[in-house]
């Protein structure tokens, strides 16, 4: 097996496992993203990979060969943490050449100029704004091409927009470099923009690896499904799901359908009614919080400048990508 | 209320802000006033003493005694003890702070407290406890180091240990060790990441300690009486010496203004490595980056990962914290020996006179209760100078000027700290004899050893409360402004109320500093109500075997005492509130 590979991998802090048992293969040139709720061990594995927390059972190896006997600074895995770790007592250069053999000049410019910062090396890290720090991090972690960068929460710490922008900058850094990533994240938008596959963990394991778009449209469990963003379930073959079989083309059957926000649109022609509990806007678009028989409260999108009040009776129209069957 | 300020609210603004005024004119007149008449109005007496010849300034004192060979010896000797012993105290500190601050253990807090014990021992204490480990005929009396420079450097450092472990280690728990090991994972070995990180991030809490400990090595008076005799001592002790033996006030007084250079000096240096303490540093909780202690690799750790360091530093601070025992230990075994065996006979004594070489005048128990006395008068009069002291300084002003003048006043009140006790103690002798020309002779009056004392131990005051002071988020203040406080409330209900979680540890710290103060002391106490350390030093100079047995005990009796009250102390304040200490 080529690449980074973890084999039942068990972090324990004292009595309490924060990882439980994680398999995880990641192939060379790939960014895998771990996707969970604060607490989750997403972290704590990722410490693990770095050789920060000792494993109490299980496996990391690299190419087939286990790590196990392998100290941090000679595993060749970059590091780069949520508020960058920046060395206050170094200039941006000076940042940036610290894991490079003395006189790579050249090196720290190429570095610099990759994450948009040219010209920044003697700047010092006091004057820099919270994105640019971010952006010295990543630099500072891909100069010694590390065969494995590993990111905890690297955006979480910048105001929303910035983190949008730099997700984007992330993945194109990453992938100019051929770089092998494994990304921690809370925020599925941030690990759908960054990563190849995408990793669900709650409670310490692994629910579910798979690319984005299969994620979104068959996530294996509920769980899953919530963390998701999906907001309602309902059996198939119950009544209330009819209008929404009908828009996925499905027979009724045992499995339990998810409703992510926008299921039901407002306005369009009715299949359903539901009455209307709340509205608000987001982006221009009005979200309409609406209360469905046999199903409970769920967000609806309505149409730009849409005027309801509490207690309307809507009619509801379906859209099927915002639905997924879960086998379970 | 009367109609006027109902119908006139800028009155009544202005009368608050009148009222503002007058409290932070006298919150800094107060303080200033106390300095300038107990410690620089004595200082410049002793000093003027030594310069003014029948109302003529001659400096020829300068060229005398420079001229003397004996001088450049002691200040060699000075340099050279507080050099060697500041080093030492850092290189054991570090360690010791890695290991008792970065790590958990069954004992902690034990460990933690024994260590600062040699620092709030009085002076004259720690002598006479490292003369009976080291006297031929001591437990390491083999090493025949009684007498000699290594001796001295040893007590200084068993003195300063504890002042580079508490100021290191409080910064080091809360520092946030990924940045550490971002450096890990950029291929630096453990000791490269601590050289190139770790270090660096410490170096102005290490610079502040070292100054610190520098300057009580250099100013050292009663260890170095104690254990130095005639051939060794420091300015402070050769003061001491031109002005009791030689009664040569000229050279007293050149020796003064050296120390105060050099003081003056150390100063600078530590007010610059504090200024640019905590500078964008990455702190975090101590939970956070606290680990337990393990002796043996964890399983799952591979070499090479730092296991190595932490055994080492274990193994260092393991040894220190026996050899700060040794002398502690051996103190109290000594006193409970007796000519044949083993007793309480020297305690016994303690409430007698004393029968050979002359009679003491008090009991040592007379003379304890009188240490208490004026010990708790001193820490009152600190508490309030220096809480003070710690207000003002405390704030920030908006215009540089007044910036420049608080900085200034944080220095100034410093001084004392350093500037020579022995100084101080005569300069009282020869100004409070009918002070500025009044008809009151003040050399009488029960206040002035108390006065001394908490010239001293203001210092001492203002560095523990001025921290928790200064972390306080200005916020904080502004919301209760917000919430309708007045300035008199805010500084009540913020200030006040955050800062009194530190008052134990100040009070334990100046009641210590006062009950352990000797140089100063020597000087003022009156025969008839002599301090305990002064009968201590008193009982070693005295011939017999009984006589240094007494001494021994007496020794173990104000050791016990002031561990005990600072350790009383320090049990009042909150987790976290004792600043840089």
């Amino acid at each position: 097996m080529n690449g980074l590979s973890l084999q039942d991998v068990v972090v324990r802090y004292g009595a309490v496992p924060a990882v439980d048992g994680v398999s995880l293969d990641v192939a060379p040139g790939s960014v895998v993203a771990l996707l969970g709720p604060s607490g989750c061990g997403k972290s704590s594995l990722l410490r693990a990979v770095a050789g920060l927390e000792p494993l109490a059972e299980g496996t990391v190896s690299w190419d087939g060969a286990s790590l196990a006997g392998v100290p941090v600074h000679r595993r060749g895995f970059g590091l780069m943490f949520q508020d960058g770790q920046l060395f206050a007592h170094r200039t941006v250069g000076g940042n940036v050449a610290y894991g490079l053999p003395a006189r790579s000049a050249a090196r720290v410019a190429e570095l610099l100029e990759l994450v948009g910062l040219s010209g920044y090396e003697d700047r010092g890290i006091a004057t820099l704004s919270g994105g640019e720090r971010q952006r010295v991090a990543l630099a500072r972690a891909l100069a010694p091409a590390p065969r494995l960068l590993l990111l905890d929460e690297p955006l979480s710490a910048l105001d929303r927009a910035l983190r949008e922008r730099l997700a984007v900058d992330l993945r194109a850094a990453l992938v100019t470099t051929g770089t092998t990533a494994v990304f921690v994240t809370h925020d599925q938008d941030e690990a759908f923009a960054v990563a190849d596959r995408v990793a669900v963990m709650a409670a310490g394991r692994l629910l579910q690896v798979d690319a984005p778009a299969d994620l979104w449209v068959r996530p294996a469990t509920r769980e899953v499904a919530s963390f998701l963003g999906y907001e309602a379930f309902v059996p198939l073959d119950s009544p209330a799901a009819a209008p929404l079989r009908d828009a996925l083309d499905v027979s009724p059957s045992g499995a339990t359908l998810a409703l992510a926000e926008g299921a039901f649109v407002v306005g369009r022609t009715g299949v359903a009614k539901g009455t209307v509990r709340g509205v608000s806007s987001r982006r221009g678009r009005s979200e309409v919080r609406v209360d469905v028989d046999g199903i409970g409260v769920v967000t609806a999108l309505g149409p730009v400048g849409g005027r309801w009040t509490v207690g309307d009776i809507v009619e509801l129209g379906v859209e099927p990508d915002a639905l997924a069957v879960l086998d379970a | 209320m009367s109609l006027s300020t109902l119908t006139r609210p800028d009155v009544a603004a202005a009368s608050g802000r009148g009222r503002v005024v007058v409290f932070w004119s006298a919150a800094v007149a107060l303080p200033l006033i106390f300095l300038g008449v107990f410690f620089a109005w004595p200082v410049a007496v002793m000093i003027a003493k030594g310069f003014v010849v029948d109302g003529q300034l001659d400096l020829s004192g300068f060229a005398d005694v420079f001229s003397r060979p004996r001088t450049w010896r002691i200040v060699g000797l000075t340099i050279a003890q507080a050099t060697l012993g500041t080093v030492l105290s850092v290189l054991l500190g570090v360690p010791g702070a890695y290991v008792l601050y970065r790590h958990t253990f069954r004992g902690r807090t034990l460990v933690r407290a024994f260590v600062t014990v040699p620092f709030v021992l009085p002076t004259v204490v720690v002598g006479v406890a490292f003369r009976s480990l080291l006297v031929s005929g001591g437990p390491l009396g083999f090493l025949h180091l009684d007498g000699t420079f290594a001796a001295i450097v040893a007590a200084l450092v068993f003195f300063n240990y504890a002042v580079v472990v508490r100021a290191v280690g409080g910064l080091w728990e809360r520092l946030d060790s990924r940045a550490e090991q971002a450096a890990r994972a950029l291929g630096a070995s453990p000791w490269t990441a601590f050289r190139t990180v770790t270090l660096p991030q410490l170096t102005p809490a290490i610079a502040s300690a070292a100054s610190l400990a520098f300057l009580f090595c250099a100013t050292a008076f009663g260890t170095v009486l104690v254990l130095g005799g005639l051939q060794f001592g420091t300015i402070e002790t050769e003061i001491w010496i031109q002005t009791t033996q030689f009664l040569d006030l000229r050279a007293a007084a050149v020796l003064s203004v050296v120390q105060l250079v050099v003081v003056a000096g150390t100063l600078i240096v530590a007010g610059r490595a504090r200024s640019r303490r905590e500078q964008a540093l990455g702190l975090t909780l101590p939970s956070a980056s606290v680990r337990p202690l393990r002796l043996r690799r964890p399983a799952g750790m591979p070499p090479g990962d730092g296991h190595a360091l932490t055994l080492v530093a274990t193994a260092v601070t393991a040894l220190v914290v026996l050899l700060l025992a040794l002398p502690l230990v051996n103190l109290v075994v000594r006193s409970l020996r007796t000519g044949d065996g083993w007793g309480l006979d020297h305690y016994t004594a303690l409430g007698g006179w004393g029968t050979t070489g002359g009679s003491l005048s008090v009991t040592v128990w007379q003379a304890t209760v009188n240490s208490l006395r004026v010990a708790l008068d001193a820490t009152m009069i600190a508490l309030v100078v220096g809480g003070l002291v710690a207000l003002v300084v405390s704030r920030r002003p908006r215009r540089a000027v007044g910036r420049r003048a608080v900085a200034g006043l944080d220095a100034l009140f410093m001084l004392p700290l350093g500037v020579s006790a022995v100084t101080v103690g005569f300069g009282f002798l020869l100004s409070m004899h009918h002070p500025f020309g009044l008809p009151v002779d003040l050399r009488t009056s029960p206040l002035l050893v108390p006065i001394a004392q908490a010239v001293v131990a203001v210092p001492l005051v203002v560095r523990v409360v001025l921290p928790v002071l200064r972390a306080i988020d200005p916020r904080l203040r502004e919301a209760a402004a917000t919430l309708g406080a007045t300035p008199g409330r805010v500084l009540r209900t913020v200030d006040l109320s955050i800062a009194g979680r530190s008052l134990g540890l100040a009070v334990g710290f100046a009641f210590a500093a006062s009950l352990g103060e000797f140089g100063a002391t020597s000087f003022l106490a009156r025969p008839d109500r002599p301090t305990l350390p002064v009968v201590i030093f008193r009982l070693i100079g005295r011939p017999g075997p009984e006589s240094y047995g007494m001494a021994l005990a007496a020794s173990v009796v104000l050791a016990v005492l002031t561990a005990g009250i600072v350790a009383a102390c320090e049990r009042l304040r909150a987790p976290g509130a004792g600043g840089e200490w």
